[in-house]
C-alpha cells in the first residue's frame, strides 16, 4: 500500500490515463508522474489490470432486478418510463422484464411493449449503441417483424427499449393448442423465415431466435420479437471480427449455435442454426439437446460435441417444459429429418448458406420436389476437408467459406453507405445462387469447396460484366479463399485479375489497388518468386503510405507480408522494422489482447530467434502464447503455432519444456489439419530437432520418416519443410554414425535449397557445412576442409560470431 | 406487527435519504436481522447441497420490509445499500463455512447461483479473497470500497450508487473503474 497523498496522485493520473488512447498513455504517465517511480509503477500496473480485468466482478452477485417488477409489479405499474406509462407486466426473461405500456402524452393510446433491461449491463453503452443502431433497426419494416420504436434510460439508470406490442401466443404453444399438422406448422415457419431473410438482407442478425421470440397472432401470422436487441446488449462493437467470451446473458443455450457459445463471430448462419432448432422442436416435440447443468462447460460440450438424434426418432418430449406434441413419426423420416439436421450442423459452413436456401428446401419438400439436404455421409467427408482447412479458411480475412455471413457482417460492421450495401447485397445473392446450385452428389469426396468456388468463378464474368468493381471484389474473395486452401495455381488468375481491374478502375496508385497488389504478392511469393513478391509488397506499401485513406489494417497486412518475406531472405534488420511497425498498428487498432497482435509478436520474436537473440525472443513468445490462450479457450491453430514458436528458442536451455510444447502443438495440429499438412509437419520437424539435441536419434528419425511420407503428395517437393527434414534426417543418421547414409540426404537438401532460396542464403551454407562433416567422418579430409571453412566464415558474416549455428560451425572447424 | 415494521423501515429510509446518518444504523439493524433470519431458514429448508440465491433472499426481505407504494427509487437505493452490506457478510460467511467444510470433508456444499442467469461466471470470484481485498482497499480509499460493495453485492446501478453515496454518476464510474483495476491486480493470483 502506498501513502495516501501518493494514492490521490495515482488515482488522478490513472483515471485520466484510462480515457486516453493506448498510444498516448505512456507519454502522459511519464509527464504526470514527474519522475516519481513509485507513482509511475503504481499507475502502470493498475492500468494494465484495468485493461485485463474483462468481466471481473462485472455482474453483481446479488442482482436485484427482480425487485423492480415481478410479483411486486406494483413498483413499476403506473410509473412512467421515458414517455411511456406502464400498464402491466407481460413477461420476463434473461434480459429483464417486459411491460405493456402506452405513450403518456399521446391522444391516441397506442400500446407498446417496454422492455426493461436487467441490472449488470452497462446502461450508457447500451443506450449509445441503441442510438447508433436505431437508423438501421428502424429500416427493418416487415409484416412479420415487431418494430423497435424507442429506447433510453430510466431515472434510476436502467436501459429500456420500446417495441411494437404484439398480441399473440408463443409459436410452439400456438401450434400445439390448435393441434396443427406438419404442413400448417411448416407454413407458419416459412413466414417466420421470410422475416429473418428480410432482416439478413438488411444485414441485421437476430442472434437470439427461439419460440418465445416468435409470437403467432390469432390469424396465424408469426411476428418476430427482439430483432437487433441481442446485438444492442452484446458488449463491445466489432462483432464481426472480435471474439468475446460468450455472453450467456443475451442468448438462450438451447437455441444457440456452437459459434455463439464459443464466443466466435456470429453471422446470418447462426440464425439459420437457431431456426433449425426451432423447426426440430416444432416437428418432434423435443429439442435436440438437454443440458445436465447450466454451467458454461456443460453447455459448451453439449452444443459443440453432441450429435443430435434425427427428429423422427424422438417420439417423446425429453424436456419438461416443451409443450409441443410430437407428430406422426413416419412423415418426418427422410427429407424432413435431413432438412432439420442440415440447418443445425455444428460447422456453420455445412449448414444452409442462407435462410432463403433453408426455406427454399422446405418449399421443395412441400411441393414434393427433391431437396438439397442430404444425409451426412457425403457431407461428412467434405467436412473433414473443411475441418482440416479450417484455420486457413478462417485466416482469409474472415471470409473463407462462410462467404455470405462473412461478407454480410463485414459490410454491416463497417457501416458503409447505402451504395455499398446494395453492392454487398448483390454479391450475397450471387453467392447464394452459385452455392445453392452446386450439386453435392456430383462433387463427391473432398472436392466440394473447390467445386463451388470454381462454379462461382465461372459465373463472375457473365454476371458482373457491367460491374467491374463487384467482379474485382468477388475475384479477390475467391482468390484469397483458394490461397488459404493452399491452391496457389487456382488463386493466381483471380488475384491477378482483381489487380488489373482495380488498376484500371481506380488508377495505379489508389489504396484499393494497393490492397490488390498485396494480395497478388502473396501468390507470387507462394510460387517462389521472392524478388518479384518483394517489389509488389514494397510498391503496395508506398502507395498506402502516401494515401490518407488507407485502412491501417491493410497497411499492417502489407508490413506483415513484407516482414515475413524479408525474414525468408535473411534481411533481418528490415524485417524487424516491418514487424515492429505492424505490431504498433495492431496494438492501436486491435488492442494488445488480440490474437492478430499475438501472431505478429510471434513473427517478430521469430526473427530475434533466427539471429540468435533468444533472450529477446523468449519473453515475446511467452507473451504471445499467453494472449492467444486467453483469447481462444481450448484448442486453436494459433495456440499450436504459439507453442511451437516458443519451443524453438528455448530448446537449448529448457529441452524438456520445449519437447512438451512441440508434442502438444503436434497433437493439436494433427487434429485440426490432419497428419499430412505442412503445418503439422513443422511441429513434427521441431520435435525431431529437440530430440536430436537430446541424443534421441531413433525417435528423431521416426519424426523425419513421418514427414517424408507425404513428400510429393500433400507436401510439395519445393516446400521448405522437405529440404529441412532431409537435413534433419541426415543429422539423425550422423548421430548413429551412419555417415554413408547421411551424405546423399544432405546433398539432396542442398540441391533443393539452391533451387528455392537466394544463392547467398545462410541455410545453404549451413547444409554445406554439414556435408563437410559427413565427408570428414568418412575420411575425405580434402573434400571436407574447404566446405567446413567456407561454412564457418559465411555464417560468421551472415549471422554473427555469437549465433548458435556459427559456434557449432566453429567447433567443426576446430576439429578440422 | 409486519405492517408496523414495514412502516418503520420506510420512515428510516426516508430519513436516511434526507441525510440522517442515525437512521442508516437503525435501518441496518432491522434489515440485517431480517436477512439473517431468512438466510438461516433458506438453509434449513433446502437439501444439503442447497444453492444460495442472493437475489431471492434480498427480494424476500424487500417484500417483507418495504411498503412499495411509499418509496421512490432513491429510497429503494438506500435499502439496497443496506442489503448490499448484509449480503456481503452473509455470502462471505457462507464461503468461509464452505471452505472449512471442504477442509474438514463435510458434506454440505454451498454454491452460489442465480435464478435467472445460468452463467457460472459469478462464482468465478473467490468471495473470501474479494472480501479481504475490499477491506484493504477500504483502508486506502473508503469511497471506492463502498462503491464496489454497492455495485457488486447490491447490484445498484451507477445512478443509484451515486444517490446513496451522494456523489455524481460520473464520479461513481471513475471510482468503480479504478477500484476494479485495483482489486483485479490484488486478486489476480486467486482468479482461475
Amino acid at each position: 500500500m502506498i501513502p495516501s497523498d501518493q494514492w490521490e496522485k495515482v488515482k488522478t493520473i490513472l483515471q485520466a490515463a484510462i480515457d486516453l488512447p493506448d498510444g498516448d498513455r505512456a507519454a502522459f504517465i511519464d509527464k504526470e508522474s514527474a519522475g516519481d517511480e513509485d507513482v509511475r509503477s503504481e499507475v502502470e500496473t493498475l492500468l494494465e489490470a484495468h485493461d485485463e480485468a474483462g468481466t471481473f466482478i462485472g455482474s453483481p452477485i446479488a442482482s436485484v432486478s427482480d425487485l423492480l417488477g415481478g410479483t411486486q409489479g406494483a413498483s413499476r405499474e403506473g410509473q412512467e418510463i421515458g414517455a411511456y406509462k406502464i400498464l402491466r407486466e407481460v413477461g420476463r426473461g434473461g434480459m429483464g422484464a417486459v411491460y405493456l405500456a402506452e405513450r403518456a402524452d399521446s391522444q391516441f393510446k397506442k400500446q407498446v411493449a417496454v422492455k426493461l433491461i436487467k441490472r449488470g449491463l452497462d446502461t450508457d453503452e447500451i443506450v449509445s449503441r441503441f442510438r447508433n443502431e436505431r437508423q438501421i433497426l428502424a429500416s427493418l419494416e416487415h409484416p412479420n417483424i415487431a418494430r423497435l420504436l424507442d429506447g433510453g434510460a430510466t431515472d434510476d439508470g436502467l436501459p429500456f427499449l420500446v417495441m411494437e406490442y404484439v398480441e399473440g401466443t408463443k409459436l410452439t404453444t400456438f401450434c400445439n393448442d390448435r393441434a396443427l399438422g406438419i404442413n400448417e406448422r411448416l407454413d407458419i415457419f416459412l413466414a417466420a423465415c421470410s422475416a429473418v431473410a428480410h432482416a439478413h438482407r438488411n444485414l441485421i442478425v437476430h442472434r437470439d431466435l427461439k419460440p418465445s421470440n416468435i409470437f403467432v397472432t390469432a390469424d396465424g401470422q408469426p411476428k418476430l420479437l427482439d430483432f437487433g436487441i441481442a446485438t444492442l446488449l452484446t458488449p463491445s462493437g466489432d462483432l464481426a471480427t472480435r471474439r468475446t467470451s460468450p455472453d450467456l446473458n443475451v442468448m438462450t443455450p438451447e437455441y444457440a449455435s456452437p459459434e455463439q457459445v464459443l464466443g466466435e463471430p456470429v453471422t446470418t448462419q447462426s440464425d439459420v442454426y437457431s431456426l433449425g432448432v426451432i423447426l426440430y422442436e416444432l416437428l418432434s416435440g423435443s429439442r435436440p439437446y438437454e443440458f445436465e447443468s447450466r454451467s458454461l462447460e456443460k453447455i459448451l460440450r453439449t452444443v459443440c460435441d453432441f450429435e443430435p438424434a434425427r427428429p423422427s426418432s424422438r417420439s417423446h418430449p425429453n424436456v419438461g417444459d416443451v409443450d409441443v406434441r410430437p407428430l406422426n413419426r413416419k412423415s418426418l423420416r427422410g427429407d424432413l429429418d435431413n432438412i432439420v439436421l442440415m440447418a443445425i450442423r455444428k460447422e456453420h459452413e455445412r449448414r444452409y448458406t442462407s435462410v432463403e436456401q433453408f426455406a427454399e428446401d422446405i418449399r421443395r419438400f412441400l411441393a414434393g420436389l427433391p431437396v438439397i439436404a442430404r444425409e451426412d455421409t457425403f457431407g461428412y467427408r467434405a467436412s473433414k476437408f473443411i475441418r482440416r482447412n479450417r484455420a486457413g479458411v478462417a485466416a482469409s480475412a474472415g471470409i473463407g467459406l462462410s462467404l455470405i455471413g462473412g461478407l454480410a457482417m463485414t459490410m454491416r460492421q463497417s457501416r458503409i453507405a447505402r451504395r455499398q450495401r446494395d453492392k454487398a447485397e448483390r454479391i450475397n445473392r450471387f453467392l447464394q445462387r452459385t452455392l445453392a446450385s452446386a450439386d453435392p452428389r456430383a462433387a463427391g469426396r473432398d472436392a466440394k469447396v473447390t467445386e463451388v468456388l470454381k462454379l462461382a468463378a465461372d459465373a463472375i464474368e457473365s454476371d458482373f460484366a457491367a460491374q467491374p468493381d463487384i467482379a474485382a471484389d468477388l475475384n479477390t474473395t475467391i482468390g484469397l479463399t483458394f490461397l488459404s486452401l493452399g491452391q496457389v495455381e487456382d488463386a493466381e488468375p483471380h488475384l491477378e485479375h482483381a489487380l488489373d481491374a482495380r488498376s484500371r478502375l481506380y488508377g495505379p496508385v489508389h489504396p484499393e489497388t494497393a490492397v490488390a497488389m498485396n494480395n497478388f504478392g502473396r501468390v507470387v511469393q507462394s510460387k517462389g518468386d521472392l524478388r518479384r513478391a518483394e517489389s509488389l509488397f514494397r510498391r503496395s506499401l508506398s502507395i498506402m503510405r502516401r494515401s490518407r485513406s488507407a485502412d491501417p489494417l491493410d497497411v499492417a497486412s502489407v508490413l506483415g507480408n513484407l516482414g515475413y518475406l524479408l525474414m525468408l531472405e535473411a534481411i533481418y534488420d528490415e524485417a524487424i522494422d516491418m514487424h515492429g511497425e505492424e505490431l504498433a498498428i495492431l496494438g492501436r487498432t486491435r488492442g494488445e489482447h488480440h490474437p492478430e497482435f499475438a501472431r505478429t509478436l510471434g513473427n517478430l520474436a521469430n526473427i530475434y530467434a533466427a539471429i540468435g537473440d533468444t533472450v529477446t525472443a523468449e519473453p515475446m513468445h511467452r507473451r504471445a502464447l499467453t494472449i492467444t490462450r486467453r483469447y481462444y479457450r481450448g484448442e486453436h491453430p494459433d495456440i499450436a503455432q504459439a507453442m511451437l514458436h516458443l519451443a524453438i528458442p528455448i530448446q537449448a536451455a529448457k529441452p524438456n519444456e520445449a519437447e512438451d510444447l512441440c508434442r502438444s502443438s503436434l497433437e493439436m495440429r494433427r487434429r485440426f489439419f490432419g497428419d499430412g499438412h505442412p503445418e503439422t509437419a513443422w511441429s513434427r520437424y521441431h520435435l525431431g530437432g529437440v530430440l536430436l539435441r537430446q541424443g534421441e536419434y531413433g525417435e528423431a528419425l521416426e519424426c523425419s520418416d513421418a514427414i517424408l511420407r507425404y513428400r510429393g503428395d500433400s507436401i510439395p517437393e519445393m516446400h521448405s519443410i522437405i529440404n529441412s527434414t532431409l537435413l534433419m534426417r541426415a543429422r539423425g543418421l550422423g548421430g548413429l554414425d551412419r555417415w554413408s547414409d547421411a551424405e546423399p540426404l544432405v546433398r539432396e537438401c542442398i540441391k533443393l535449397r539452391e533451387r528455392t532460396l537466394p544463392a547467398d542464403h545462410w541455410l545453404i551454407d549451413a547444409a554445406l557445412g554439414y556435408l563437410g562433416e559427413c565427408l570428414l567422418e568418412k575420411g575425405h579430409f580434402d573434400e571436407a576442409a574447404p566446405l567446413i571453412r567456407k561454412c564457418y566464415f559465411a555464417l560468421r558474416d551472415k549471422l554473427g560470431p555469437e549465433h548458435e549455428h556459427t559456434r557449432s560451425a566453429k567447433r567443426r572447424l576446430v576439429r578440422l | 406487527m409486519e405492517a408496523n415494521r414495514s412502516q418503520e423501515v420506510t420512515v428510516f429510509l426516508k430519513a436516511w435519504s434526507g441525510g440522517d446518518r442515525d437512521a442508516a444504523d437503525r435501518l441496518m439493524l432491522l434489515v440485517y436481522d431480517e436477512l439473517r433470519k431468512l438466510a438461516a431458514s433458506y438453509i434449513s429448508r433446502q437439501r444439503p447441497d442447497f444453492t444460495l440465491q442472493p437475489t431471492a433472499l434480498v427480494h424476500e426481505a424487500y417484500v417483507k420490509l418495504i411498503d412499495v407504494s411509499q418509496v421512490d427509487w432513491k429510497d429503494r437505493a438506500h435499502f439496497f445499500a443496506v442489503a448490499a452490506r448484509t449480503m456481503r457478510n452473509i455470502l462471505v460467511d457462507h464461503a468461509r463455512a464452505a471452505a472449512a467444510d471442504k477442509r474438514g470433508g463435510g458434506a454440505q456444499k454451498i454454491e452460489l447461483d442465480e435464478a435467472i442467469s445460468f452463467s457460472d461466471r459469478k462464482s468465478d470470484v473467490d468471495l473470501l479473497a474479494l472480501d479481504e481485498a475490499l477491506k484493504q482497499l477500504a483502508l486506502q480509499d473508503e469511497l471506492q470500497s463502498k462503491t464496489v460493495e454497492l455495485r457488486f453485492f447490491g447490484g445498484l446501478t451507477v445512478e443509484e450508487t451515486a444517490a446513496v453515496l451522494n456523489i455524481s454518476p460520473a464520479t461513481v464510474k471513475r471510482e468503480w473503474a479504478t477500484a476494479r483495476a485495483w482489486l483485479y491486480r490484488q486478486m489476480k493470483s486467486t482468479l482461475t
